[in-house]
This record gives structure tokens, sequence and C-alpha cells, in this order.
């Protein structure tokens, strides 16, 4: 990843000349200025002549073997040559041909009509009348018509007009909208994103039908032009934010975006952070979700991971789930996968800490029972953890690169066979395996991956610290890293929003999440224009005194027969 | 303040209160919070007179340079000393308390970086650490009190068992710990509702004073004076009796480490930010980083704990006076010469 300005373009001979004399494979050229400079070089109104037209776009296309030229004539009689440009592969063809080709190449006799004669009439004709497609546009200049074939249009030139058309006939082979692979649920919609762009903005446009949400696209990356989207509520969103985001995606200067986690590592605050600052999702409800809190979601085409910005620490937190289940059961489950987090982040630490340096602490019986059992032991609890931590992080690493039906195997043989042996051994105590074990389940806990993995990493340091140190030690590496948190922003957002800085509308939906009639106001740490979700009167006991009032009555119908009796 | 406060109790000096006043310590804990609130009322009647200034600047205006800037100076050094007798006293304590095999420069080093990474963050990441800490350290001093054995009131009788003499050098010695606020005269200017400073001070004065006080009632009503007054950390023994959690005193660790913490960054940030002011072009930040080993050093210097104590008994007996002295005389000399508030000057500010 490199943002290198070049300075001087290379002429094409001269690099061919270079090639031929055999320059040193690996040897820095600079291809920027090579491809770029040839393409600008032509930077020109394209000609009315049709072969000279073809001449420089296979030029400027190379050899590709995937780049179609299609020359036809226009009407049955050769009155008019033209061709399509086109790469195999990422064009509808089927449509092209039945739409396009076919009636232009048979049907179109009025072509031949001696009226038209001028480039006007044919433009109007080809565009008015043969180019049965929904989005045709024209382009004037050969940059212009290289991008829109590498962007896998089809592209129509015609001899005597010094315009191409542009016919929007993307398509290519995609995976279907499916189940998302990392963000499961239990309850819940089951759609996730997948690599198409448009697609993706479709899922989502149809959780936010306001005409205040705006789509705005993005090409990004010099080679791989890949296109994005920035998603956002106009009317809700942060317009200083919205300028900011657009403002840090525009100083991206990179060949390729493959994947939406290229944009976040461009865009994040403190890029040296184990914590991520921007989020990211492959549910569609998630992303419309935070659009109507006022934040700003970025789409990717080839990535099905959604991007959110700004992120605090309390949005990686919570589940989507958590908003589709009663509010009281979800409170409790945020409790456990608080202490999780908890659990996962501190419980080698503590079990260093308290069997080294304060066993005072640990009741009487069970210091016997963990004395027993470490009793053959040969390491030192430190040793033992490192060697469990670290056997363990290697099972999961390992669980993720093999094919599914044999990680879940390794996963359970490897950790229960690695576990028992070395417990037969007298490597590892019973009590680290389970420690380890409750670790590791703790983190699963976590609804996010990449939080997952801070916590991870940030265990071993506190681990040392603990057996250096004992609780004081842990201590210090929890200040160190309370302090990091405090410090890290997002967008201008304070990351541990909203507990420090303390907003208390914020804190009915952190660990506890209140019911859904009270979430009446957006998340005011992300200032957004309109801070209300609902009108401020309504409220569920507003809502019960007026049923009881009014009562619950269903107007006959009019035969007579009321549908349902009435209660009060 | 509540958790710069907090750390009094890690003050061998602490048990001077015992010492001291005996049953009598809450009398003169008490004045020292109206002393608190007065002493606040005296900073922010001179921080308004020059808002957008810090005492650093203004100093030498009233006073002249030849004895503005040295005053100054004196001030920044209490800061500094604070910080460094912090070091010392938490080490000592923690060594004693949970590392009796631990070196003290390694307990030390550690707090050292620590104390690193607050001042890089500067004031921001100190005082949103505060925020979050301070809940958790009132609540812990909570959870000791309900989980105190034996509270006796009996404890409390006969009143002052230790006479009137030794009810000043407790208020002299609380009183020298509540003029930590004197922080007030760096920090006006950043102040984002100077309006409330006021309120906003005297009400942290206040809970901070009313902590220490609490702290001395638990330890009287659980220990008694005698026993309190013989041991050298006594709330640490009040820890270790607590029904809650056997021989939880370990758990407790990391609060009295969150407190360390907060007073030491605190003090040596404002020391360091009080050189910055002095010479702007300096910037906080290496100020600070070379502040932290000279503090350290000093820390170090006493050779024992006795020598330490002293050492801090000494500091506390002069540090009131010249952080009641400067400000009054700063103030004295302003309204003398009609400099700062609505005057010419201000608007020349």
């Amino acid at each position: 990843m490199g943002r290198r300005q070049t300075r001087y373009p290379i002429p094409v001979n001269e690099l061919a000349k270079k090639r031929k004399a055999g320059q040193a494979e690996g040897e820095h050229t600079d291809t920027k200025t090579t491809t770029s400079a040839v393409v600008e070089a032509y930077d020109r109104q394209i000609s009315r002549d049709i072969c000279e037209n073809v001449a420089i776009l296979e030029k400027l296309l190379g050899n590709s073997d995937d780049v179609i030229f299609r020359h036809i004539t226009i009407g049955n009689a050769n009155q008019l040559p033209a061709v399509f440009i086109l790469i195999d592969g990422l064009v509808d063809k089927d449509s092209l041909q039945e739409s396009v080709m076919t009636p232009l190449m048979l049907w179109a006799k009025e072509i031949e009509a001696p009226a038209v004669t001028t480039p006007e009439a044919i433009r109007h004709l080809m565009s008015e009348h043969f180019l049965s497609f929904l989005e045709v546009k024209e382009k004037l200049t050969y940059p212009e018509i290289v991008a829109d074939v590498l962007a896998a249009e089809a592209v129509l030139i015609v001899h005597g007009l010094n315009l191409a058309f542009v016919l929007g006939a993307k398509k290519w082979e995609h995976r279907a909208i499916s189940d998302p692979a990392t963000e499961n649920l239990v309850r819940g919609p089951r759609e996730g994103f997948n690599e198409l762009m448009k697609v993706n903005v479709a899922l989502v446009r149809r959780r936010v039908k306001d005409p205040q949400f705006r789509v705005k696209y993005l090409k990004l990356g010099k080679r791989s032009v890949t296109d994005c989207a920035l998603l956002y509520l106009e009317d809700v969103a942060n317009p200083v934010l919205v300028d900011e985001v657009k403002r840090r995606i525009d100083l991206i200067n990179i060949d390729g975006i493959l994947d939406s986690g290229y944009i976040e590592q461009f865009i994040q605050d403190t890029p040296y952070s184990p914590f991520p600052q921007v989020q990211y999702t492959e549910r569609p409800d998630r992303v419309a979700a935070a659009i109507l809190e006022g934040r700003v979601a970025i789409v990717s085409d080839g990535s099905p991971n959604a991007l959110i910005a700004p992120a605090t620490l309390t949005n990686f937190l919570p589940a989507p789930e958590d908003y589709y289940e009663r509010w009281l059961l979800m409170t409790a489950i945020r409790i456990v996968r608080t202490a999780s987090l908890l659990n996962s982040i501190l419980l080698p630490s503590l079990y260093i800490a308290f069997l080294n340096f304060h066993q005072e602490i640990i009741p009487s019986r069970l210091v016997l029972a963990i004395a027993g059992a470490r009793a053959g032991v040969p390491f030192s609890a430190v040793v033992e953890a490192f060697i469990m931590e670290f056997t363990f992080e290697l099972l999961r690493e390992a669980g993720i690169r093999l094919p599914a039906p044999i990680a879940s195997t390794i996963g359970i043989v490897g950790g229960i066979i690695i576990g028992q042996a070395a417990v037969s051994a007298g490597l590892v105590s019973p009590v680290m395996v389970i420690v380890v074990a409750l670790t590791a389940i703790g983190s699963f806990a976590i609804p996010s991956f990449n939080v997952a993995l801070s916590i991870r990493i940030l265990r071993f340091p506190l681990m040392l610290l603990s057996a250096m140190f004992g609780l004081y030690g842990l201590t210090a590496g929890g200040i160190l890293i309370v302090m990091h948190l405090v410090t890290l922003k997002s967008f201008g957002v304070p990351y541990l929003s909203p507990i420090a800085p303390l907003t208390l509308s914020g804190l009915t939906d952190t660990m506890v999440r209140a019911p859904a009639w009270q979430h009446r106001l957006r998340p005011l740490m992300f200032r957004p224009r309109n801070k209300y979700r609902s009108a401020p009167s309504t409220s569920y006991f507003q809502g019960k005194r007026a049923m009881h009032e009014h009562g619950f009555e269903v107007a006959p119908l009019a035969d007579g027969a009321a549908k349902e009796g009435s209660e009060t | 303040m509540i958790s710069v406060l907090s750390t009094s109790v890690l003050q061998p000096s602490f048990r001077n209160f015992l010492r001291w006043a005996g049953n009598g310590g809450w009398l003169p804990l008490t004045l020292a919070i109206v002393f608190g609130v007065a002493y606040v009322w005296l900073l922010l009647s001179l921080a308004k007179r020059f808002p957008k200034q810090s005492v650093a600047e203004y100093s030498s205006r009233v006073l002249g340079p030849i004895v503005g800037y040295p005053l100054v100076v004196l001030l920044v050094a209490t800061f500094f000393l604070r910080g460094a007798f912090a070091l010392r006293n938490m080490s000592e304590f923690f060594v004693a308390a949970i590392l009796p095999e631990t070196p003290i420069s390694a307990v030390l080093i550690v707090m050292i970086v620590l104390v690193t990474y607050a001042i890089w963050s500067e004031l921001e990441g100190i005082v949103r650490f505060n925020e979050l800490a301070t809940p958790l350290i009132i609540g812990s001093f909570i959870l000791v009190f309900i989980g105190t054995m034996r509270l006796s009131i009996w404890n409390l009788l006969p009143v002052l068992n230790k006479g009137m003499h030794g009810l000043l050098p407790v208020f002299q010695s609380a009183s020298s710990d509540l003029a930590i606020v004197s922080y007030i005269l760096f920090i006006y200017p950043y102040l984002v509702d100077p309006q409330n400073a006021a309120r906003v001070g005297s009400r942290h004065i206040v809970n901070a004073g009313l902590l220490l006080l609490f702290i001395y009632m638990n330890t009287v009503l659980s220990l008694g004076s005698h026993i309190g007054a013989a041991l050298t950390w006594p709330y640490l023994v009040v820890t270790e009796n607590i029904w809650l959690v056997e021989r939880g005193e370990a758990l407790f660790m990391v609060i009295w480490t969150l407190a360390a913490f907060i007073k030491t960054s605190f003090c040596l940030y404002t020391a360091a930010l009080g050189i910055s002011q002095l010479i702007p072009k300096v910037s906080l930040k290496w100020v600070g980083i070379v502040l932290i080993p000279l503090a350290s050093y000093l820390a170090l210097i006493p050779d024992d704990l006795p020598s330490a104590v002293a050492a801090y008994v000494l500091f506390n007996k002069y540090t009131l006076f010249i952080e009641l002295a400067i400000p009054m005389v700063i103030l004295l000399f302003a309204i003398l010469r009609r400099m700062g508030g609505n005057s010419r000057e201000q608007t020349s500010n």
C-alpha cells in the first residue's frame, strides 16, 4: 500500500525497449505512470472514423483475450459499421443480443433512409429508437470509454459519430444473499450482504424508505477502481461527520481496494491502537439501525462487510438481536456478555496473580485443591498459563483455515486430546485447562470479532504483568488499557462514550437495554441533527392509558355483526 | 478531587491524625473542609480577575518578573514534590502490603510508566480516567464501611482524649491535602464553564473532605485511635477485617493503585503544565517526561520509611503556607494595583 506520487511519465515505446533489453524482473517500474500516461496521451474526443477508434482502443485495452471487439453493421444492407466493446464474463450477453444487437443488425431499416445522413440524425435514431436499453449513457473521450469497459459496461461505437454509447449491461456470477457468516442470530433477519455493492445498498434501502436517505457513489483504488457508496440520512447525520468521512475517503491513495478492510485501515483515527474505531457488519439491519442513529455507512463492491462510522466501544458489545427480544432478558444477556469480556481478558491474569502473590484471598479448601492439582507440574503458574493459552490460540487459528467439517473435529478432538494429554503427562494442571477453556468461551461471547481479537492479544501482556507484580501489575496494565481507551476517538467521538464522558441518556443502551419506548433520543454522542427518534410524548404508559380510557372496540361490520368482542 | 484525596489513606502521615488528635480528629478535619471552601473562593477570586491567563502568565505582571516568576516556580515545585511524595508513599505501601520481596524501585518503575502515559495523554485523558475511577473508589470505601466487622461508637469517646494541642497539626495536614485545589490557578483559562467553577470547586472540596472524614471515622470506629496510631497504615488493617471478603485487602490494592496513579499523574501533570506556561516554547509532554524521572529520583532519596514520613510531614507543614500565601499576595497586589477584573488591564488581556 503506498502513497508515492510519480513524477516523470515514461513513453510506451521506451518501456518496450527496456523490456526487450532484458531489464531485471522485480526492478521497480512506476507502472502507474506507464498505464495512466498511455491513457492520458489519448485524452481527447473519439474520432468519427471507426477504424481509428478501434485501433486506439485496442492499444489502450491491451491484448487481453477477454476483451471482445464485435464488429457489426447496422441495417441489413451494409449501411453503417459499428463495434461493440465489452469484457467477456462481466456483461449480460443475452440481453445485449436480444435487445440491441438483433434489432440493430436485422431490423434497423430506418438507418437506410435517405434522410438519415447527418451524425445528429444517426445519434437521435440510435439513442431514441434502436438502443432499447434502460441505462444508456454517452461518453466522448477515450479514457472514459476505457474506464467504462473495465467497469463491466458494454460500449457501442458507430462510424460517423464522435461519441460512444455506454450500455449498462453488467452481469456476472455472484453469491446469492444468504445468512451472514459471522453474525448469527437466534431471532432476527437472516439476510446478509454479498459482494455486490448495489445489492447491498438495495438491502439497506429496503429497510430505510426515507426520502432523506442518501447514497453517494465513490470510486476508490487507482487500478481496481472499486465502487463504494456512502449511506446516511441527510436530516439526521451530522453534516460535519459526513464531510469528514468523505474527506478521509478522498485521501485514500492506493492501487486497489479489495475489501472494506482496506478502507477501514485508511480512515480510522489511530491505526496503532489494538482497538477498532470503525465497525463492520454483514447485516443490513445493523447498517440500517446505525444510519437511523445518525451514523454513516460505507459499502464497498467486492466486500460483504459494510463499515459504520463512528464507532465507540459500546457499539461493539451489543448484538443486533438485543433489540429484537424483550428488554429484560436482553439486559441479563448483556450483563453476561460484559462479564464474559472481563473474564476473557482478566481470568488467566487473576489466576496467576492469586496463585503467586495473593493466596490468602483464595478460600482454604480451594487453595489446597489447587495446590494438590499442581503438585506434579514442573512449571510455574505463569509458564503453565502461557503454554496453554498459546496452544489454544494455535488451535483456534488452525480451525479457521481448515475446511468446515475438519475444523470442528480438529477443534474438539485437539482441544480435548491436547488438554487431557497435557494433564495426564503432568505438564499442566486441570485447573489451568478450565481457566483457558473459560477464557476462550468468554471471548466467543463477544459479538464483534475484531474486539474479541484485541482482547486476545491484550491478555498476554496482562499475564506477564501479573506474573511480575501480582494484582498491582494487573491493575497497572488495566490502567494503561483504560487510559488508552479514554484518549481514543472515532471521528471525534470519545471511544468510551457514553460512559466517559458520561451521557445519562446514552446509558439506556449500554449494559442495560432499556425498553424500546424509552429510546426516544438518538445517541447524542454522534451529535445528530435530529436527536429525537420518536415524538417526545410517546410512551408505553401513555399509550396504555389511552387504551384504558378509550376502550378497545372494533366497529361492527356493515351487516351488523361485530368481528371481535370488545374489551375495556 | 475525591480520587486525589483518597490517597491520603496511603500516606503514613494518615496515622498522625490518630496520633496527634486521637478521637478528636474529626473536628480539625471538619474545619479543614470549611477552610477548603474558603480557599477555593480565594483562588477563584484571583483567577476571575484574569480569566484568559494562568497564574504563570499574570503573576509576573502583577508582582514584577523578579518576584512573580519565583513564586510561580515555588507553586510548581509544591506540585512536583507532591507527586514525588505520592510516588514514594505509594511504593512503600504496596511493598509493605502485598509485595514484600519486590524492590521499591521496581514498583516505582511501573508507576512511572503509567504516569508517563497519563501525561502524554494530557488533561483530557486524566480527567476522563478520573471520571471512571471515582465511582469505583467511592464504592470501595462504602463497601469497606459496610463490611467492617466491629464498629463501636464508644471508640469515639472521650472526644478530645489527646487535648486541643493535637488539633492544629491535623488541621494543617488536612488543609494542606485539600490545598491541592490550587491547580485551578493553572487550568482556569481552559475551563469550559468557568462561571460554575466556584460551585463545582466547592462541591468537590466538600466531597473530598467528607471522604477524608469518613475514612478517619471508619478507622476510629473500627480500631480505635490508640491501636490505629500504633499502626503504619491503619486503614489497611481495617480492610483486612471485613466480613465480605476474607483477607480481601489485596483486592483493594486495585483501588489504591487507581488512586495513587490519579494523584501522582495529576500532580506531575500540573507541575509540567506550570513549567510549560512559564516557558511557552517548551512542550508540556516533554517537560512531563523530564519531570517524571526527577520525581522518582527525589522519591528514593529518603533511605527508609521513617525518614520519608518525616520529610512528608515537614513538606505538608510548609506547603500550606506557600499555597495560601502566594495567591493571597498576588490577589492583594492585583487589587491594590487595580489590575485584572474590569480594569483596563483586563481589556488588554
